[in-house]
């Protein structure tokens, strides 16, 4: 957990970078989804995908599953780069969340994976929520 | 003024999204995809409403849509998940791109 209180903000700069929200709690690496288990998908639920990653000359070690649910997109070319990256992986995720066990509503669940699979293959480094030059209104927690 | 982008595909994240869009700051420019832009436009006063025609919804859109904004206006993008927009109570965002 991180905290960050108010009077620690000292600057509030244009946005160049991509901001998401930290990796899955408990992953650090996308090595560590391997025999993945638990109640809300069928059991070995990545294998494919990171095979998948393996084949494609990835480092299971550095790539940062990461959360995906609040991030900012700069206006910059390497956010184009990181969508090239996404859409050929995408069918991968699409396919295994339309023929494995899950309880998501939408296709292609795990796509903060991919995107921080995506990152690891532009080598690009990317920033935390926590980091952005945001107001806050009060200590703020991000798990 | 920053813009942030909400995608709201299915009557449970529509609810959602018009119960809670106000927690964004008044400044925000919002933009909206849904599969229910009658609903949107009727209950909100979001004016960039776009239609999203794949149901179910397709979660690597998100990234894709964000880029497309950031194209569009030339200029960050917040993405939240609707289901999300509880943690605007704890945080403001929109001098991000000052």
């Amino acid at each position: 957990m991180y905290s960050k209180n108010l009077s620690t903000i000292t600057s509030i700069d244009k946005v160049n970078n991509v901001y998401t929200n930290s990796n899955w709690k408990g992953y650090e690496t996308a090595e560590r989804l391997k025999n993945y288990k638990d109640e809300y998908l069928e059991s070995n639920y990545w294998d494919d995908i990171l095979e998948y990653m393996v084949k494609e000359g990835t480092i299971l070690d550095q790539v940062v599953p990461l959360l995906e649910r609040i991030f900012i997109f700069p206006y910059s070319p390497i956010v184009s780069k990181v969508i090239l990256e996404l859409e050929k992986i995408r069918p991968v995720f699409e396919r295994s969340s339309l023929s494995k066990i899950n309880t998501y509503t939408g296709i292609g669940n795990g796509e903060g994976l991919a995107l921080g699979y995506a990152f690891s293959k532009l080598k690009y480094k990317t920033s935390y929520l926590r980091d952005i030059p945001i107001e806050l209104k009060e200590p703020y927690n991000i798990i | 003024m920053n813009t942030v982008l909400l995608i709201a595909v299915g009557p449970k994240y529509v609810d959602i999204l018009i119960e809670k869009y106000t927690l964004l700051h008044k400044e925000s420019n919002i933009v909206v995809y849904t599969d229910n832009t009658t609903k949107v436009k009727k209950n909100t006063d979001i004016t960039d409403i776009r239609e999203y025609k794949l149901t179910p919804f397709r979660y690597f859109d998100k990234y894709t849509l964000t880029e497309l904004i950031t194209r569009e206006i030339k200029a960050p993008v917040l993405y939240i998940d609707v289901g999300r927009l509880d943690v605007l109570k704890k945080f403001k965002y929109h001098h991000f791109n000052r």
